[in-house]
């Protein structure tokens, strides 16, 4: 009772932390520009296949891979901050959703055409061997998604809290005409933004490929957990992400494990109405994103 | 109204045109989507709400119908009627937590509760027949008489699309259609001037199911198949863009934009992944270049011509 009571919580545990980084992502560009970017599925996509490239097709290390996986996808959100937001600022909702929705589209639709339409596969850094311990199925893989998020959610704490980049960048957030004011370069936090959210997303495609297989949709069901995770959090809160994100992990483990897993699917969605329903600001809010 | 003459002119003639079942299919197709789309420009193009829950309204409509044709006996016009009233009564009930929320909670609530009934219909196979789909539905058949070819369908298909962007002609211009307008122009203006924006509002949503409902009975009669995943976030991609493509807020735009983007595939299927890459960087240009869709550059159009600068 008990070793299943803990195997599903590291399940939960290992996939809040990818939702945690996903919604980190997509959260980031809400907070800092007040953009809602459907993009953001293929970026993750784009993480992943870009490790498979780099990875199974090149022959380079596996780190390597990681490294130069992040730092792609933090140069595909430059780019995308050049040619698809800086147009969009300012613009409506609906416009906004509707541009990133059309760019969606195209790229999955040309990852189709580069990588082909069978999945792909990741190796993980250790192997397909599982420890044991009491009873416990560990995937050092599966560790290993925890800890770095951990890690990684620790540093941009202090990156932002602690650093002079960090408090301009929130700044920035907070109310872009004061920062501005104050001799903050808006726009270059912007793309920093940008760039930030696209590392997020590519890590999070690179780090989740092992578990799964590698598709051209992988990165929009990624997506609409992370939705969900913003909803839960609190609309533009880093921090609402990261508690959003491990809560519809685990919510959606313990779901699936002992009520029906036929309703796996659905268990994010409905914690999305339910809390747009009773508590539209989020469990955990923050008043980052407030001006939005 | 001379483009819409036109168009229906167009309409009408078609079937002399067509000569196998395969083009009357996808004809059925847009026809369908017309009505849909239709409805669902009262919503996004006319009252500014963006909704992408939308799709799961078409499927409760196509369920019901379904469901009371096939399982319980009863005749098609019965079927159709109660897919239009309860998919009407499901509109508005998503419509009532929708009030409180504005921009993109109503999209993420929308797009959840579309999830949610879509898996619950796969869910309840009882009665749906779960993800294997629902088979053996029977071609509309009114008052003894059955819609059993492709041409008397299409026909049907037509009166229905007619009826229904009539309605929306008249809706527009009507206090509604103003009210539903101003809305989407200015909530706060709107309730300032004495819109009871709470109502419209639901009104909008429940119209805009209605069309659904309609659609979606239509849809499971003609196909004489359905199964959830037909239902799923893809097409609701593809309402959007008929609609934006076609010209929000315009009549005729979601006409325009459903029958481009059935045919459209159709006659590229060719190049299948390229089309998909060009449909997307096209909502994505339309978005940006042409933010009335191409209604709206044919209205321009029109007016350049008509008063030289």
């Amino acid at each position: 009772m008990l070793q299943t009571l803990l195997q599903v919580a590291l399940t939960g545990a290992t996939m809040g932390c990818i939702y945690a980084l996903v919604a980190l992502g997509f959260t980031l560009t809400i907070a800092a520009a007040g953009v809602v970017n459907f993009a953001y599925s293929e970026w993750v996509t784009y993480g992943a296949y870009i490790g498979v490239t780099l990875v199974a097709v090149l022959g380079l290390p596996l780190w390597l891979g990681l490294l130069l996986t992040v730092m792609l996808c933090a140069v595909l959100g430059y780019g995308f901050q050049l040619v698809v937001f800086a147009p969009l600022e300012g613009k409506h909702f609906l416009t906004t959703v509707s541009a990133t929705i059309g760019v969606a589209l195209a790229m999955q639709a040309a990852a189709t055409l580069i990588w082909g339409p069978y999945a792909l596969t990741l190796p993980t850094f250790f192997g397909s061997g599982s420890l044991t311990i009491g009873g416990v199925a560990l995937f050092p893989h599966s560790l290993l998604i925890v800890g770095m998020t951990v890690v990684l959610i620790a540093a941009m704490q202090l990156a932002l809290t602690r650093t002079d980049i960090g408090l301009r960048l929130q700044a920035a957030a907070q109310d872009p005409v004061a920062a501005r004011l104050m001799g903050i370069p808006i726009r270059r936090m912007r793309t920093l933004a940008y760039c930030l959210s696209a590392a997020l997303a590519g890590l999070a495609g690179f780090m989740v490929a092992p578990l799964f297989v590698v598709t051209t949709t992988m990165g929009f069901g990624l997506m609409l957990k992370g939705f969900a995770a913003t909803i839960v959090g609190g609309w533009g809160s880093l921090k609402g992400a990261v508690l959003g994100g491990l809560a519809v992990g685990l919510i959606e483990a313990f779901g699936a494990a002992y009520l029906s897993s036929e309703y796996k699917d659905s268990i994010a969605f409905a914690m999305i109405v339910v809390v747009l329903l009773l508590r539209p600001s989020g469990l955990f809010p923050e008043r980052i994103a407030e001006k939005f | 109204m001379r483009i819409g003459a036109g168009l229906l002119l167009l309409a009408v003639l078609l079937p002399l045109f067509i000569g196998n079942n395969y083009q009357l299919g996808i004809a059925h197709q847009a026809l369908i989507l017309i009505l849909l789309a239709s409805g669902y420009n009262l919503l996004l193009g006319f009252t500014g709400l963006v909704s992408f829950g939308h799709i799961a309204l078409f499927a409760i409509g196509a369920y019901t119908s379904a469901i009371l044709v096939v399982s319980y006996g009863l005749p098609f016009a019965v079927g159709l009627l109660a897919a239009a009233l309860l998919t009407g009564v499901a509109g508005v009930l998503i419509a009532i937590p929708a009030l409180r929320i504005k921009g993109h909670y109503l999209t993420l609530l929308t797009l959840a509760l579309g999830e949610v009934i879509r898996l619950a219909i796969r869910g309840m196979e009882s009665l749906t027949h779960g993800a294997a789909g629902f088979t053996g539905i029977p071609r509309p058949s009114v008052l003894g008489f059955t819609f059993r070819s492709g041409t008397e369908l299409y026909y049907l298909l037509l009166a229905c699309v007619v009826l229904g962007v009539l309605f929306i002609a008249r809706l527009e211009r009507s206090r509604f259609g103003r009210a539903f307008k101003a809305i989407r122009d200015g909530e706060t203006a709107a309730e300032v001037c004495g819109v009871d924006t709470a109502a419209m509002k639901v009104l909008a949503f429940g119209l805009s199911a209605v069309f659904a409902g309609v659609a979606g009975g239509l849809y499971a009669h003609t196909m004489r198949f359905i199964s959830p995943e037909f239902f799923s976030l893809s097409l609701t991609i593809t309402l959007l863009a008929m609609v934006l493509i076609g010209g929000r807020g315009t009549v005729l735009g979601p006409v325009v934009g459903a029958v481009l983007l059935t045919v459209l595939p159709e006659w590229l299927r060719f190049v299948k992944d390229y089309y998909l890459i060009v449909f997307g960087l096209a909502i994505w240009a339309c978005t940006m270049f042409l933010p009335q869709g191409l209604m709206g550059l044919a209205a321009s159009v029109v007016a350049r011509v008509r008063r030289p600068a």
